[in-house]
């Protein structure tokens, strides 16, 4: 059904109302987990890896919080379906490109889900719109003990949770958080923002996560440390963290709204004058700009689209997505021409 | 980006995108991770994705910057079979006895990325792991390591106190 359904609502942690919506896309949590007995999934054979997704999807069946997901065996998906679901943050890069066994599990609303074989054997997801790092943990610590009791997790009393990369070990837990901040950006800040997010052991990446650049000043914050701290401190230092950047985009909007509103509404007005004129667009002009258009929705300057708009622009404009409104594959030119279509309708209603 | 060529080389995949703020504006760099650490991509800039298999080469390397020595490349899992090399290229390990098998070289790799040796989350039954002294002292000294490098001095004295205390109490 998740292949089929391309409502917008479908998308549940993007077009929910979360807290702190106008500067906080979502936020996620992922527990990395491996079951005993097993060679890590990229080391095992191909029996192995069959016998473990096995395992593990029979005990995904079984769980309270995953009741109405659907599974996907990722291995007969077409490239388009596959960017598609890695569009829509329910599964990473990796399982894209795998030519391997692979499965995952999504629920109706898209928010909590879980994949199969992955760099780990299961990495657990939840995924929540707006500000809401405790809920979201809330659900992914219930889905991880049930699972607990249905599979013997690879745990040491020294390392805790063991994991492929050593860099997971541990809690095995990443959690971040997505941000807009453009007022940031504009007043020049955005530096010293970056400096306390590394002193904190925390990480400033793009939207799309690990190795993906920062585009349209949305910002993805994540933990890095997951040994020597427990999770509830990990979750309090990113709550935190996040509390102060927002106090930060707050004054700096602020600032702006006295000092250069003008400013803030002419950037608004152009991007929108190109978003509705232009008749190709290519994904990352896209990108960059929605975010003065969403500054100036957030601010009150510019009335003329909503943010649910924006937001629904910003998944829609996507390279998968865009291909699975036209029913068709299309190449990067003609996609561009048909995401300046797409993206003018939608703003112009 | 995906597919996107390295703008130094011009000739491989760029996987490691840098993006840099001068006043207000965005300026980025791909480029591919041979290029980056043949060119020294790394200082004051907003962010340097590099893979995790540049982070863990480069966090095996000693304070010289030379890399692990190549003895340990030829190490391997007598369960799984893979090798440190394999380890070190991939930044995967093959099965949990890995831990065991490469534990002394993977130690300053712990330390360099995390914050202490010991796991204080949660276990598979749901409790949390209560530090026993000897994991509270290796946890502390962790952190007046931390400190010290950021030159937080007030909290590395009062760290530096509490390890006292902790260490004359275990001897009883």
């Amino acid at each position: 059904m998740i292949l089929e359904d391309l409502s917008f609502q479908s998308c549940g942690w993007l077009s929910g109302k979360g807290p702190s919506r106008e500067n906080v896309l979502s936020s996620r949590i992922r527990l990395a987990r491996n079951v005993d007995g097993f060679a890590f999934s990229h080391w095992a054979s191909t029996g192995e890896l069959a016998k473990l997704i096995s395992i593990c999807s029979d005990a995904l069946r079984s769980a309270k919080v995953l009741a109405d997901s659907e599974e996907l065996e990722l291995e007969v998906q077409s490239q388009i379906d596959l960017e598609f679901l890695q569009e829509r943050h329910q599964i990473s890069h990796e399982m894209v490109q795998s030519q391997n066994q692979r499965t995952a599990f999504i629920s109706r609303s898209q928010t909590v889900g879980a994949m199969v074989a992955e760099e780990d054997h299961l990495r657990l997801q939840v995924i929540l719109p707006g500000l809401d790092l405790g809920e979201a943990w809330r659900l992914c610590n219930s889905l991880d003990n049930d699972l607990a009791t249905r599979l013997t997790y690879s745990y040491s009393e020294d390392l805790g949770h063991l994991t492929a990369c050593p860099t997971n070990v541990g809690t095995g837990l990443r959690c971040s958080v997505m941000l807009h901040l453009p007022a940031l950006v504009m007043t020049r800040q955005i530096q010293k923002m970056i400096g306390a997010v590394s002193q904190l052991g925390m990480t400033a990446r793009g939207s799309l996560g690990e190795g993906s650049e920062i585009k349209g000043n949305l910002f993805q914050i994540s933990n890095q440390v997951t040994l020597g701290l427990d999770e509830e401190v990990i979750l309090d230092k990113l709550a935190e963290l996040t509390r102060q950047i927002l106090e930060s985009e707050k004054e700096a909007t602020e600032q702006l709204m006295d000092e250069a509103r003008e400013d803030v509404l002419d950037r608004a007005m152009r991007a929108y004058g190109i978003l509705v004129c232009a008749r190709k667009l290519t994904s990352k002009e896209t990108l960059e700009l929605l975010s003065p258009l969403r500054f100036g929705v957030t601010t009150g300057v510019f009335k003329e689209v909503s943010l649910d708009s924006l937001n629904e622009v910003f998944l829609y404009s996507r390279p998968a997505h865009l291909q699975k409104l036209a029913e068709k594959s299309l190449e990067s030119k003609e996609r561009d021409i048909f995401r300046a279509e797409y993206v003018r309708e939608k703003l112009k209603n | 980006m995906n597919g996107a060529r390295c703008q130094i080389c011009q000739q491989q995949v760029a996987k490691i995108h840098i993006t840099q703020i001068h006043g207000d504006q965005l300026v980025e760099i791909h480029v591919c991770p041979e290029c980056a650490q043949n060119n020294g991509l790394s200082g004051p800039v907003l962010k340097v994705n590099l893979s995790v298999e540049g982070l863990l080469s480069g966090a095996v390397a000693d304070e010289q910057g030379t890399r692990a020595e190549p003895l340990s490349d030829s190490k391997s899992c007598p369960v799984c079979g893979q090798t440190f090399r394999g380890f070190r290229e991939s930044g995967r390990l093959g099965c949990r006895h890995c831990y065991e098998a490469f534990s002394e070289d993977l130690v300053p790799l712990l330390r360099k990325v995390q914050m202490g040796l010991v796991h204080h989350g949660k276990s598979p039954a749901g409790e949390k792991m209560a530090p026993s002294p000897v994991a509270d002292i290796q946890r502390k000294r962790e952190d007046l390591r931390v400190a010290v490098a950021q030159e937080d001095f007030e909290l590395a004295a009062r760290l530096r106190d509490e390890i006292r205390l902790l260490e004359e109490d275990s001897k009883g």
